[in-house]
């Protein structure tokens, strides 16, 4: 299914220095420390996540777009309210007037779902060759006094090809869903539900919150994707899970039992980017050599919501 | 567990050099209170108990006091 992936950050950041300077608190080697991350990437403040969504299309298909018969762009950060982003990026793209735009606004499992869903295109026939395109801009709804959520949230996108005619497979696609935790996740201004001009119009985070949710569902949720599968947990080569920071990655990871090196982590230079960290980490696992042809990855998004997802890659590019 | 350990476990993650962590100590009196300690909280509770507080557990704590009780029904 999956044929070629490219990422695409943008040029702006923050980096632990300059993040230290705004609070003192902390110093840049305690942020280091406590999330793992270095720097993130900052879009500029004309820069939408459809614009990094389509540089990383552009690479990706490098002229090929007539073959393309159905966009999935998958962001909580669109265009506008109306219409779709996808059908403005489509336009972008000049993609065929037979192609299927869709937008699905799904956050840290956002690329799980957008793998199911342009598998099930394909798999019915609907489509032979999908572009999953993940996307955000988070750090535009940050509070500018909230460093916890400054900490962690970078913006960036990935575009991914899924084509009837690739052999990597995937497989194992498992779900959950628990709305009585929106709150501890949540941008309140913006929707219909607090239209007024005064609505908070900031994403509230709540860490400790997120950090108990991921414990609670993500052990179950990689046994139901290996159960699934058919596999044991050694019989994965890489697990590739949402980059949220690398203290809660890092803590899943012993209580699962993975050793470190089947564990991929790609949040230091960019942070956490939502929907589009999984295919960003799985770009650089392909690029730096710790993905091979032939190997099985454990793909896992969990997170706004409580949203969680996960599947099994087989990658054969 | 017992609940002198769990205590001992928060105490060391807790530490501040001018107060002396017990489970009376309110935790809106440590300076280091932040979102931070917090996570490692939830990581001791899951890493010493494997348990995850209850939804909405942690924003009622006030006290050590009230962390080592969301674990009371795992400890000696």
């Amino acid at each position: 299914m999956i044929s070629r992936i490219c990422s695409q950050l943008p040029k702006g950041v923050l980096d632990n220095e300059h993040f230290s300077r705004l609070f003192p608190a902390w110093t840049p080697e305690d942020i280091l420390n406590k999330t793992g991350i270095r720097q993130r990437s900052i879009a500029a403040p004309d820069e939408c996540a459809s614009d990094m969504a389509c540089q990383a299309a552009e690479r990706l298909m490098e002229g090929h777009a007539a073959a393309v018969d159905s966009l999935i762009f998958c962001s909580q950060s669109q265009d506008y309210r109306l219409p779709a982003t996808a059908c403005l990026i489509h336009e972008r793209l000049g993609l065929s007037s037979h192609c299927g735009a869709i937008d699905i606004g799904q956050g840290c499992s956002g690329y799980i779902y957008g793998l199911s869903l342009a598998c099930g295109l394909i798999q019915s026939a609907q489509a032979a060759n999908v572009l999953l395109l993940n996307a955000d801009t988070y750090t535009r709804f940050l509070a500018p006094d909230d460093r916890s959520t400054r900490a962690i949230f970078g913006d960036g996108a990935a575009a991914t090809l899924l084509s009837s005619t690739s052999a990597s497979r995937l497989s194992g696609f498992t779900f959950g869903t628990d709305g009585k935790g929106a709150e501890y996740l949540m941008l309140k201004a913006g929707g219909c539900r607090h239209p007024e001009a005064d609505a908070d119009p900031y994403i509230r985070m709540n860490g400790p919150e997120v950090f108990s949710f991921t414990l609670r569902v993500v052990p179950d949720l990689v046994e139901a994707v290996l159960q699934k599968s058919a596999l044991a947990l050694d019989d994965v080569d890489l697990f590739v899970f949402h980059q949220a920071n690398l203290f809660m990655l890092e803590h899943l990871r012993k209580k699962l039992g993975i050793p470190s090196y089947k564990f991929f982590t790609h949040l230091e230079e960019c942070g956490n980017t939502i929907s589009a960290s999984i295919p960003i980490a799985l770009e650089a696992a392909i690029s730096s050599g710790r993905l091979h042809p032939g190997q099985k990855v454990l793909l896992a998004g969990f997170g706004v919501g409580w949203s969680w997802g996960g599947c099994l890659l087989e990658w054969l590019p | 567990m017992k609940r002198s350990d769990l205590l001992s476990k928060l105490a060391e993650a807790l530490h501040e050099s001018s107060v002396s962590i017990c489970e009376s100590t309110r935790l809106a009196s440590l300076v280091m209170w932040d979102s931070m300690k917090q996570l490692e909280v939830v990581m001791i509770l899951d890493s010493a108990l494997g348990i995850q507080a209850p939804m909405g557990a942690l924003a009622h704590c006030r006290t050590v006091g009230d962390l080592v009780a969301i674990a009371s029904h795992k400890l000696n």
